[in-house]
């Protein structure tokens, strides 16, 4: 497996992962853009260049996985908070299922390499 | 807004420009939201930064976000599809001020179909106070309406035509509707003893013009008196108008007044 391979492959993974990833990181609080980026910065190696995050939740505010709402801040401009909707919430849950599921058969074929 | 210096603003704009360049296949709402997203994160990330923001400090915050040319998956909709998808973007869950925009127009087209029924003056209505209301909307947000006037001027329009006539003819318009009927200004010259060796027709124009003359001297007193709230109704069309704009009406009112006068002076002069 040559570097580029394995670069391209992960580039691939984590732009698959990333709607997942916005996804969990709005389970159960309300964020806006900035503190969703950092906090998907804090995951290693999750995000490569910040504003891949932006398209990808104004595709699940079209979908209505999300919605949003503006509120003032002290410390700056209005900042605009994303929160899942109810059917967000529906689809999160089945695609942490389908990852899990995922993971669970690579990590079965694994153990059956490994015995 | 950030107080940037030129070069910065230049960094800052180029980069906006590349960033509405690799959206121009997205829909214009997803393109919208996320030049939205991408200028608060901007702010966000420079809201500690002393100003005017630098160009190294700006371009810091810029390669993190990365070139916006691979953010956005090739679309391989048909064109038919992309514009349907806007429409419904735009209708379901678009910034308030495109929804606004087009519900503004989708209340004029419907008023304008309603019509003959009765229901489409109240939705005219409607429609005109939806467009001004966005007209104010964007005027807050300092931003200008941009593409989306060809949805909200139409009803501004049909509103400022019937404003505009009435403005112009007034209760001279009724006068004279009655006035050149043939219980008009003839019944009530043939009930004067007023005789003159004219024409009726002079007559008649010579009371046309003059109620008209009056007319444009009171409305251009009420124009100068009330200077803002001719402005407020006939916005954006009069927005900068001014006193001495009513002027020319007075001097146009008072030549229809003499006018009319000339005119009437055959019968005007039977009175002394």
């Amino acid at each position: 497996m040559t570097d580029s391979f394995y670069v391209n492959w992960t580039t691939q993974l984590r732009k698959g992962l990333l709607e997942l990833a916005i996804l969990n990181t709005l389970d159960g609080v309300s964020l806006y853009g900035y503190d969703i980026v950092r906090r998907l910065g804090e995951v290693d190696g999750l995000v490569i260049t910040e504003g891949t995050v932006y398209p990808i939740l104004s595709r699940l505010k079209n979908e209505r996985y999300v919605d949003t709402y503006i509120e003032e801040s002290p410390e700056g401009p209005a900042r605009k908070y994303y929160r899942l909707t109810r059917s967000g919430r529906n689809e999160l849950e089945r695609m942490n299922e389908h990852w899990l599921r995922l993971h669970d058969a690579i990590g079965t074929l694994r153990k059956e390499r490994a015995r | 807004m950030i107080d940037l210096t030129p070069s910065a603003r230049q960094r800052f704009d180029d980069y906006f420009w590349r960033l509405r360049h690799s959206l121009r296949r997205a829909s214009p709402t997803e393109a919208d939201d996320v030049e939205q997203s991408v200028r608060e994160h901007i702010e966000v990330a420079l809201a500690g930064v002393p100003a005017p923001v630098g160009g190294e400090q700006l371009a810091e915050v810029l390669d993190r976000l990365g070139a916006p040319d691979g953010w956005v998956p090739a679309d391989d909709r048909s064109a038919m599809q992309r514009m349907v998808q806007q429409v419904t973007d735009r209708l379901r869950v678009g910034p308030e001020e495109w929804r606004l925009a087009y519900v503004t127009f989708g209340l004029f087209l419907l008023a304008l179909l309603l019509m003959p029924v009765g229901i489409g003056f109240f939705l005219m209505i409607a429609s005109f106070l939806v467009s001004r209301a966005y007209l104010d909307f964007m005027e807050t947000k300092e931003e200008a309406p941009g593409a989306r006037r060809w949805l909200i001027y139409p009803p501004i329009g049909f509103f400022l035509v019937i404003a505009t006539a009435f403005f112009i003819v007034g209760p001279a318009g009724p006068v004279l509707a009655w006035g050149i009927g043939d219980d008009g200004f003839l019944r009530l010259l043939e009930e004067s003893r007023l005789r003159a060796p004219y024409y009726h027709e002079q007559f008649v124009a010579g009371a046309a013009v003059a109620a008209l003359g009056t007319w444009w001297l009171l409305a251009s007193l009420l124009g100068m008196v009330f200077l803002p709230a001719v402005r407020y109704i006939f916005k954006p069309l009069l927005t900068r108008v001014r006193r001495t704009h009513f002027l020319g009406l007075t001097i146009i009112g008072a030549l229809s007044l003499a006018l009319g006068f000339v005119l009437l002076r055959p019968w005007i002069s039977q009175l002394w």
